[in-house]
């Protein structure tokens, strides 16, 4: 046994050495945002060694081999064996950060647009074979696991929010999708302001629906052992009823937690990126989901749609808001964005809003009793969603001020980068939301005009091609306006 | 590539092994010297704390209200269900786990305890970080069957 274990660490140490020879492959790599893999690469270094020496440790140790069961002793060592599979899993994360796989311009602006919201954060944005938007939050998940004092040194140099946030590699270019991105940093709002004290509590469980279930089950599980006759909560079949208990207590509790978070995470990305978000989440998720389709850690998308449908009406101007201050208050009120959309998008945003009003049907009944508990909340979390954000929200008056200028230089294939006022022959610069709103708005609504200003041709018939020139002349707007603030910074 | 709600869930087994297999450590030198480590006494108040979590969480159902303590409690219910080897019954089970955690709230108040509870205790961690053991096994695994499979 002894001779074994001796063996096992011994293997160890070997994937210990190859995952230090990938850790310096990776290393010579360019990434657009370096700071986000060092910290990253760092992190798996510095565990990767504490691993070894503690397999050394144990290897010596000889009070440890003598006080532990020999059982007790090969667990504790293939525990530490485990974090190796683990590391190089977070190695997964900087590969398709590097250049050449990102949409490179987008990134810085990005990052600022997150330290923005959640101030000395890290992120390492990176494409993926998947075709998902997806969001780790590595400090919370790193504390937890290393947890242990041997990694102490390791847990407290990472920032206090250090995330990962994937995107689709085969739409890498495609900016106008990217707008996903604000969803998943408002999972590392929700995380960071704690609103799962908040909003948890507000959910109400009807408990008489979850008795049924818990019966239901017992009684298809009882059938199925040839028990029938039976009382399935009898004290017979308890061990059962436990079992289900378990299942129940933690599948409830987990879904309720992730869908709250996941539609808090929706409010936010439309208060970051205003109706850019709500125009992104339908194009990238109509095309891939069943709208009534909800799973474990996802509510439908349908009432996701109905919560942002709902957050975008209650993005109206401030009263502190300089702009608007002397406007009469039946005037702000009339600013929400179902009354500045218009034409096409008016018809858009109706069509969507429709669909997301639709009384769905869930498949299985534990989602049933889950989105019958979180649908009366949506109002709650939209509140506390807005008093988080402050006024910093993107409202519907932001979104008149710039868009049509912004929305005119797009169709006629300028890039998009300042707002341009000819009687004072000026220029402002603007903001990557201001540019990609702008964006959202030609494509719903003015593809036909920037077709033919560009090279002569018909949307229809030139879908594709037009798509790209849109996204190409974003995504520069987006790299000149990253110049100027950049410029403007350091001149200060 | 693990989903994220996957790696979430390796997250949680290995942290959940880690702090079963320290636990072990703490009662195996414990019996070893009759004496509770001072390192060790955080173990056992964590392990106090984890046997109230899955009282709380088995209870659960009875009062469904939800916060952020409820939703840990219903976790270490749920794993600790996970890892039981034996068929018993609700009620068996509330006893076992009391049991558990009368003996581990007498290891921190340093008062006398049987060798016998000890080794009970003892045990179920062994269990219980073993059962977690093949729980990040087979997360290891489910990835790489939907890679190959």
């Amino acid at each position: 046994m002894e001779d074994v274990l001796t063996q096992t660490i011994d293997y160890a140490r070997e994937r210990c050495e190859a995952l230090f020879s990938e850790i310096d492959k990776l290393e010579q790599k360019d990434y657009p945002t370096k700071q986000s893999q060092k910290i990253l690469f760092r992190f798996i270094k510095g565990a990767n060694e504490q691993i070894r020496l503690k397999l050394d440790e144990i290897e010596k140790d000889t009070e440890i081999r003598q006080t532990l069961k020999p059982e007790e002793l090969e667990q504790r060592v293939k525990r530490y064996c485990k974090f190796l599979p683990y590391l190089c899993n977070l190695l997964e994360y900087i590969e398709g950060s590097e250049i050449e796989n990102t949409p490179a311009p987008l990134i810085n602006p990005l990052r600022r647009l997150t330290r923005s919201c959640l101030p000395d954060s890290e992120v390492i944005f990176r494409s993926y074979s998947q075709l998902n938007y997806s969001y780790a939050p590595l400090t919370r998940l790193l504390r937890e696991v290393f947890s242990d004092d041997t990694f102490s040194n390791l847990v407290q140099r990472l920032p206090n929010f250090f995330a990962v946030i994937s995107f689709p590699k085969v739409e890498a270019n495609y900016v106008l999708l990217h707008c996903m991105v604000a969803h998943e940093i408002g999972h590392g709002l929700y995380q960071e302001k704690n609103l799962e004290d908040d909003l948890i509590p507000l959910v109400k469980i009807d408990e008489t629906t979850l008795d049924r279930l818990a019966k239901e089950i017992v009684e298809s599980e009882s059938n199925r052992q040839d028990v029938s006759g039976k009382d399935p909560l009898a004290e017979a079949d308890v061990s059962e009823s436990l079992r289900v208990k378990g299942l129940l207590t933690q599948g409830i509790t987990k879904i309720i937690g992730n869908w709250v978070e996941e539609l808090t995470a929706d409010a936010f990305g439309v208060c970051i990126f205003g109706p850019s978000y709500f125009f992104a989440f339908i194009n990238f998720v109509s095309a891939i989901r069943l709208l009534q389709s909800a799973s474990f850690t996802h509510p439908s998308p349908r009432i996701r749609m109905n919560l942002m449908s709902h957050i975008l009406n209650l993005l109206k101007p401030q009263e502190k808001d300089e702009s608007v201050k002397s406007q009469q208050k039946h005037d702000r009120d009339t600013l929400g964005f179902e009354n500045v959309f218009q034409g096409p998008t008016k018809r858009f945003v109706q069509k969507w809003v429709e669909v997301s009003s639709m009384q769905g049907r869930a498949l299985y009944p534990i989602y049933d009793i889950v989105e019958k508990s979180i649908t009366p909340i949506i109002p709650g979390i939209c509140s506390k969603v807005m008093e988080t954000m402050n006024g910093s929200e993107y409202t519907a008056q932001k979104y008149l001020e710039k868009t049509p200028t912004l929305r005119d230089l797009i169709v006629n294939i300028i890039p998009p980068n300042e707002v341009i006022d000819f009687k004072k022959k000026e220029t402002t610069n603007t903001d990557v939301v201001s540019i990609l709103n702008a964006g959202w708005e030609v494509y719903i609504s003015h593809m036909d005009d920037f077709a033919k200003n560009y090279q002569e041709l018909t949307y229809q018939s030139n879908k594709l091609k037009c798509d790209k020139k849109l996204n190409e002349l974003l995504l520069k707007a987006i790299e000149l306006n990253e110049i100027k603030t950049r410029w403007d910074e350091i001149g200060k | 590539m693990f989903s994220e709600s996957k790696f979430s869930d390796l997250t949680e087994s290995l942290a959940s092994g880690f702090f079963a297999d320290k636990v072990v450590l703490a009662l195996a030198r414990f019996q070893k010297t009759g004496n509770l480590n001072k390192e060790d006494e955080p173990v056992l108040k964590r392990a106090v704390e984890f046997f109230k979590k899955v009282i709380e969480g088995h209870n659960w159902m009875d009062n469904p209200q939800l916060s952020r303590n409820s939703v840990e409690s219903a976790s270490a219910f749920s794993q600790v269900v996970r890892a039981m080897s034996t068929s018993v019954s609700s009620k068996e089970f509330v006893i076992y786990i009391k049991g558990l955690l009368a003996t581990a709230e007498q290891l921190v108040d340093l008062k006398p305890v049987e060798d016998k509870q000890v080794g009970k205790l003892r045990d179920f961690f062994s269990h219980y970080g073993l059962s977690e053991l093949v729980r990040t096994e087979n997360l290891f695994q489910d990835d790489r069957l939907e890679i190959f499979g």
